[in-house]
This record gives C-alpha cells, structure tokens and sequence, in this order.
C-alpha cells in the first residue's frame, strides 16, 4: 500500500537519466534458496549496483527456510553471481554490495519470522537510508503465495511508513487457469493494491520486445501499413531446441499453452497489435494491451479442433546428438497426453485486424532455438511486376526477439543485367553489429522498473484474466469428453507435427523458415 | 607527412578521389565481414602523433560504437598543400560462429592551408543520411571554418587541454550559436559517474533538505584538472540556485537565499577530481577516489550519529571510456550548457 507524498525533488539528478528514479529500499526475496536468485536476481541486483544504477542505500534480504548465516548465504552468492553476472564480478564492489546482503530463515507460515522480518527492516532503515520502502520479491512456487501473502499483511509489512511505499514482485504463471489466478489475485488484493503489485513476465524486459512498441509508433512508414489493408497476416514462433530438462513436475500440469502462450505469447501478440497509447504511463499501456486480449476472437469446439494443433515430441536428434521422447524424459508420466507443441490460428477481431489471422506455434525440441514476429504484407497488384505466372513474394518484416535481436525487411529488387529479373533481398538490422555495448538483462530492467514504480512493462490483473479467460476455454475444449483433440506427434529436431503445416496450409500460406 | 613516418596502421594507401572505391574492394574482399555504421565518427587532429592514438582509440571502442571514421590530421602552414589518404578496418568478432563486425576508417593527412582544404575533405568522405559526431583534438580554432562545426550533430571537444578555456568555450558556443550541434565536452563526461554517485545520496527526504542549505564545499583535483573542479562546481552553482561573489583563485563564496557557502580547490596528484566534501550543519557527504581504483567510497555522517559508507563506480581516466561513456549517453546535455554559463565567470 503506497503512502508516497509529494517527496522532495532532488536538483542533481536533472539530467543525469531519462528514467523515472529509483529509490532506495529494501529488497526481500522469498525463495531465497531458489535457482532465480541464484541464477538471476542476485546477478541483476549486483549489476545495477556496479553501473552505479542501484540506490547505494538498497538492502537484499533472503528470505528462506534453509538455515545460513548472512555469510554463509553471501558466499554462495559471490560464487553464482560470479558465473551468472554477464559482466562477472569486481572484488571491491562486490565487497560493498555485498555488505547489503541479509539472510533470514524462516518457514513461509511462521508468523514469528515475518514479526522478526519486519523488526530487521526497521533496523535496517534506522541504519541506513532505505526510509521505509520495501519491495518483496516473491521467487517461490505459485502455492505459496497466498500465504506469504497473508503473512506479510498480518505482519504490516505491507503497511509503509508514511511517505514510503510497499510493493510486491510476482513471478508467473501468475496461476494455472482462471480460477486460480482470481484467487491469486484477490490474494495479493488483500496485501497489495493493484499500483503497487509487479506481476513480472521477463519476456517484457527484453530490448526486442520494448522495441516493438518504438518500431510501431516512433516510425511513421510502418504504423501506416500496421492494418488489414496491407498487412495479410502475422506470425509468431517461439522454439526451443531444450525439452523439458528438470521442469517435468511443473510442465506435466502445464502444457506448452499455459507455459508460454498465455504469458509471453499473448504479450507478443498484444504489442504488435495494440493500438497507439494515448501516453507512455503505465495504465495507458496496459490499457491498450488489455484491449486486444479482450479482442481475441474466442473459439468454438469445432474451430479449437479445427485452428489449433497439440504435439508432443518423441525421440529425435538435436545437434548431431540423439533425444528422447517427451514421455521418456525424467518425473514425466510415460503416458503423458501434456502438449510440447501447439500451433494456432487467432484473430483479433477489432477493426484494426479483421481478416487478419495471426499464427502462433510455440514448442520444445524444435530444429532451432528463436523468437520472432514477421508482418507479412499483402502482395504487390498483380500488374506490372508482379504478374500471375510469375508472382513476387511479399514484403516482410520481421522482429527478431532472440537470440539474434534485431530487424529485418524483405523487399523485391532488381538483378542488375540486361533482363528483368526480380529477386528478395533482405535489409538486415542486428542490434548486436550496431550496438556493441551489452544490453543489460531483463530482471535488472525490470526490478529497477518496480523500484520506480513504473509498471509499464509488467503485466495487470485484468490483462491476466483475460488470458486466461481465453485458454480456459482452449483447454476446457481438449480436455472435454467426447471432443478431445488430437496430440500428434513429431520427431525432435523437427518443425512440430505436420498437422501444424496443414493448419497454415489450408489458408494458402506456408510457415516461415527461421 | 614525413615519408618516415610509420603509417602502417592507416591502412592501405590511396588516393583521396578513390577512397570510395577502395572501401568498395575492402567489403568485397571478405564476406566473412558485415560492415556496421550508425554514425560518421571524424576526428580532427594535430600530427602524426595525435593520428596514431587516435587510430588506436578507434580500435578499441568499435566494440561498443558502429561508425565510419574519418580521422583528418592537420599541419597547418606548411609550405603548399598537400594530401595523403588511407583506408583500413576495425574488426571484431561478436561471438563464435559469427561474422566479424567492422567499421571503417579513412584517414587523411591535410598540410597547408588547412581552413580552405578540411570542409570538402570532410564533407565528401561522409557516409550517407548518417549524424556526424565530430571530436575537435585541436588547440586551434581558428584553423576551421565554422561550417565544419555547424554541420556536426555532435561536436566533441575536451576542455580540460585547453590553455586558454574562456576564450575557446566562447569561440566553440559562438560558431554553432545558430545550428542545431549539441556541444559535449569530455572534460564534463569526466565526472559523469561522480556526479552520478553525489546526486544519488540526496534522494532521501532529508538528503534533499540538507543539500539546499550546503555550508561548505571542497574538491581536490589533479594538476591540469582546475576545469574539471570549476565544470563540478559550476553545476552545484548552477543545480542549486547559487549566486557567485567573484572570480579566481582557490576560495569562491557563493550565496544561496540568506545563506552562504564557502568553496575550497586544493590540487593533489590522483584522478581528475579525488575528493570532494559537502557539508551541511546535519549532513557530511564525502566523496574519495583513491589512486589507481575504479570507484569511489561515499561516506555519509548525520549529525545524530548515524553513518553509512557506499561504493560506487568512478569515473575512468582512459579517454577511450570517457569517449565511449559520451557516445553512449548521448542527449542534449542542456544541463551542461547550464553549468557552463555558471563556471565561465569563475574561469
């Protein structure tokens, strides 16, 4: 609950960022035993505070059942964050950082350890100058939020000194239906309002994806083509070469769908098909995002059979090297009937986008790992150049998410000689060639974020529901008795099932080859 | 240039009407090579000497920079024109598997009547609809028709080698009066991680209060570095409303409302600025760069007793990492036109 009054404004820091400011606060990670804040929380934490980005009065505080020392747990941290920070780690600043870093051991539901909890940031502020912020980090499994939830309310964690501010980061999924992600919500209403709650989807923070929104709307030529009269369709690939590795538990009761359609996925579609906000404020972002969801055509049983393909990988070979199959894979049931792969066609139906399928196809043990969105553009008049019997192919752009970030044009163009030849180039952008410098990773954008209280690029409660209010009925529908859909198979190391080819096909258009 | 001179790492010669032909062949030769440019990078120098490190300093940030460099080193007056041209490449390679990533460079050696042969040089070796960023390493202002300074988008310059500061600040702010060139001075870059550091221990409440009722400021600063102490001091004078109470000399007063602030330069050997105390009758904040580091330790004293020490990141002395510091940051630096106007009088 935020109690933030008119904080006096500082003159030096006119301009020395283009940011909203930071504050200063203390930082309490639950889970802090956990891979993410070994792997990505403490490394983006350290590397703001090397750039000189994180507010030198900033305190972390672990918190976790495991018992450790403040020193014990700084020196597992010194040696993850060593091998994870993407620029390593210096000696002296480690040292001061590191100073900052508390552990607290408690269980989740022990009110005494949330009494203490509150009593060690009281001192901590009394110490330093945090005065009073805190922002708590909640790095667990979803079933522990609720009570953690209500821990930190019965404590008056939640509840800031006047002039402070309390704030909580909620890593997805953010539940596993509807149902669950209300009650998840109402969970975190009881401690949090909505101004002060981060629901955090990395994918958001990545440079590409903020680019999306720059390429539309701060480039004239593009966002006068950005409608069904040019455009004639869209497509989405998010691929991975990895199975499901250690996450069988967790991706047997998800599915590819929950995993990654109904956060990144939809996100993606929602920045390419958003309208322009009427500013950059967070709720005006949202606001936009928020509508297209609620756009998002919604499917029958038949159309859910027809314009959505379930597939699950069996044995193959990646990279020269043989893989098993998705049900041969550790703690997976060798029965398993969870999607690996799942290929849709979805419409957007607003006045923007009528007529315009969008193309999804996420999937594990793919030939090659990548993320991107191409807007392919209708043909060229067949006059002219573009003749019947000897069609151009169309223009397209293409935004690379990853892992070569970047943007891509396909124009037609002459080949120089006597004749009239037409032939594709490409005008290729990589961030990489042009911008050398390391872009920073998408925790350290996004935590800074939530320490300014910027929520742009976080999603909100209502675009939460709305998701999943949409693959609810996606997979209320496979799951239905008596209209099941199918799970096909493909081998890994391939392009999914060819029943995904058949879905683009039908419409006369082919996947795009990554 | 002497025909001893060791050119080696200009690249290949070539006759000033080729250079577009020759960096055609360059691409062509390898295509193992992506050539990257975002921005038109000239570098106006003196000598054969200033060429080289100038080379060099390009070598080193072409990791973080896409550009076309064109390095231009002058000798003004020296018997009758003459010009020598090479072309070359810096290449790195982003990461296994990958294409090298190069940026080219063409440079140019103009003896004689500088001021007439530098604009069309210059003009004609620029890379199409890119921004220029022109750094000036000259000491001579009067060797360059204005145009050239007008048709940068960003002109760089660093202060601090300045014999004589008053009159090239006005010379430099003069000639791009009128134009659109934003004007980004080293010597200011200098002390962006300091300024950083010292602005980010007055967010508090009472950090705010404490800082517009500063008593006392105190900066060491290396020899030759007194611009980078006026430049620091002409931003706090400028950021917090002072008014100067005359110029020169090592102890400025200043009055802010009906309070005055006293103001002490002390030259020590050690980074660019060393150590700088700012005091208030509730706060002390003291900011120590030690020698041969990369951060700075910021102490922090209440009067209640309460203290706190934190670490951050210096400002390097490598002017490659003040140039890629610049480069990177880029902005209007509206602020530093604001510290400029209030360091002048204290020049």
């Amino acid at each position: 609950m935020s109690n933030e009054q008119s904080r006096p404004v500082n003159p030096l820091r006119e301009g020395l960022s283009n940011r909203a400011m930071p504050q200063p606060c203390n930082v309490v990670i639950f889970g802090a035993s956990g891979d993410l804040t070994f792997r990505k929380l403490i490394p983006a934490l350290y590397n703001l505070a090397a750039d000189g980005d994180l507010p030198p009065s900033t305190n972390i505080v672990g918190f976790a059942r495991r018992a450790k020392t403040d020193e014990s747990w700084r020196q597992e941290l010194e040696e993850s964050t060593t091998t994870c920070s993407r620029s390593g780690i210096n000696e002296e600043m480690w040292a001061s950082f590191s100073r900052r870093i508390h552990y607290h051991c408690s269980e989740f539901g022990n009110a005494d350890g949330y009494r203490s909890l509150l009593q060690k940031l009281e001192q901590l502020d009394t110490e330093g100058s945090a005065i009073g912020n805190r922002l708590f980090y909640l790095s667990v499994s979803p079933t522990d939020y609720e009570l953690i939830l209500r821990q930190i309310a019965d404590a008056g964690l939640n509840n800031p000194r006047p002039g402070a501010w309390s704030r909580v980061i909620v890593e997805k999924p953010f539940g596993t239906d509807l149902a669950t992600a209300e009650a998840l919500n109402e969970a975190i209403s009881v401690a949090f309002v909505e101004r002060d709650t981060f629901r955090i989807d990395h994918y958001l923070g990545k440079e590409t994806a903020q680019n999306v929104m720059v390429l539309r709307f701060a480039n004239q030529i593009f966002e006068n083509l950005w409608n069904s009269r040019y455009i004639d369709h869209v497509q989405i690939t998010s691929a991975e070469t990895l199975g499901v590795e250690a996450r069988g538990p967790y991706y047997e009761k998800a599915g590819a769908l929950r995993d990654m359609v109904q956060s990144h996925i939809l996100q993606l579609v929602c920045l390419t098909a958003m309208e322009p906000p009427t500013s950059l404020t967070a709720d005006a972002v949202r606001d936009e995002k928020a509508k297209v969801i609620r756009s998002l055509r919604r499917l029958s049983r038949e159309e859910i059979a027809r314009d959505i393909v379930r597939g699950q990988y069996a044995a193959g070979s990646i990279a020269g090297k043989a893989v098993p199959a998705y049900r041969a894979e550790e703690r997976v049931d060798p029965k398993s009937m969870t999607e690996t792969f799942v290929a849709l066609k979805l419409h957007v139906d607003n006045w923007r986008w009528h007529g315009v399928p969008f193309y999804i196809r996420v999937g594990k043990r793919l030939a090659k790992s990548g993320a991107e969105i191409a807007v392919q553009f209708k043909e060229a008049p067949g006059v002219l150049f573009n003749s019947a019997d000897a069609p151009l192919g169309p223009n397209q752009l293409v935004i690379r998410i990853q892992p070569d970030e970047g943007v891509s044009l396909r124009l037609q163009c002459k080949v120089p000689g006597s004749v009239l030849r037409i032939e594709p180039v490409k005008m290729d952008f990589h961030y990489g060639a042009s911008f050398g410098r390391q872009s920073p990773e998408a925790y350290e954008r996004l935590i800074l974020d939530a320490m300014s209280g910027d929520a742009t690029l976080f999603a909100r409660r209502d675009e939460v529901q709305e998701a999943w209010l949409f693959v609810d009925a996606i997979e209320g529908a496979w799951h239905s008795v008596g209209t099941a859909s199918g799970l096909f198979e493909y081998a890994s190391g391939t392009w999914g099932p060819k029943e995904a080819d058949a879905l683009i096909e039908r419409d006369g258009r082919t996947w795009r080859r990554m | 240039m002497p025909a001893t001179a060791d050119t080696a790492a200009f690249g290949t010669p070539v006759e000033i009407a080729g250079i577009a032909r020759e960096l055609k062949k360059l691409w062509q030769a390898d295509e193992t090579r992506t050539r990257a440019s975002l921005i038109n990078f000239a570098i106006i120098c003196e000598g054969e000497a200033a060429m080289q490190d100038s080379t060099e300093l390009l070598s080193r940030f072409v990791r973080n920079h896409a550009f076309r460099a064109l390095l231009i080193g002058i000798e003004p007056g020296v018997g009758g024109n003459r010009t020598q041209a090479w072309v070359n490449a810096h290449c790195y390679l982003p990461k296994a598997g990958a294409k090298h990533v190069c940026c080219e460079q063409v440079s140019v050696f103009v003896q004689g009547n500088v001021r007439e042969l530098l604009p069309n040089l210059l003009f004609s070796q620029l890379d199409y609809d890119l921004p220029l960023t022109l750094w000036w390493r000259c000491e001579c202002p009067e060797q360059v028709d204005p145009e050239v300074w007008r048709w940068a988008d960003r002109l760089i310059f660093d202060s601090r080698a300045w014999r004589e500061p008053r009159k090239q600040f006005a010379a430099m702010r003069e000639a791009v009066r009128s134009s659109r060139t934003v004007l980004c001075d080293l010597n200011w870059v200098r002390t962006l991680h300091l300024r950083q550091s010292l602005a980010q221990m007055f967010d508090t409440p009472d950090g705010a209060a404490a800082l517009r009722n500063l008593r006392r400021v105190a900066i060491t600063h290396a020899p030759g570095a007194r611009s980078t102490s006026l430049l620091l001091l002409g931003w706090l004078t400028a950021q917090l409303g002072w008014s100067a109470h005359g110029s020169g000399g090592n102890r400025l007063s200043f009055t802010a409302g009906e309070s005055d602030i006293v103001t002490e330069l002390t030259e020590a050997p050690g980074p660019a600025i060393s150590r700088v105390l700012l005091e208030h009758d509730d706060l002390h904040v003291l900011a120590v760069h030690p020698p041969q580091t990369n951060y700075l330790n910021l102490d922090l004293k209440w009067k209640d007793g309460r203290s706190a020490r934190h670490r951050l990141p210096a400002d390097s002395a490598d002017l490659a990492d003040i140039l890629d510091e610049e480069l990177a940051t880029g902005g209007r630096h509206r602020v530093y036109l604001k510290a400029l106007a209030a360091t002048e009088p204290l020049l």
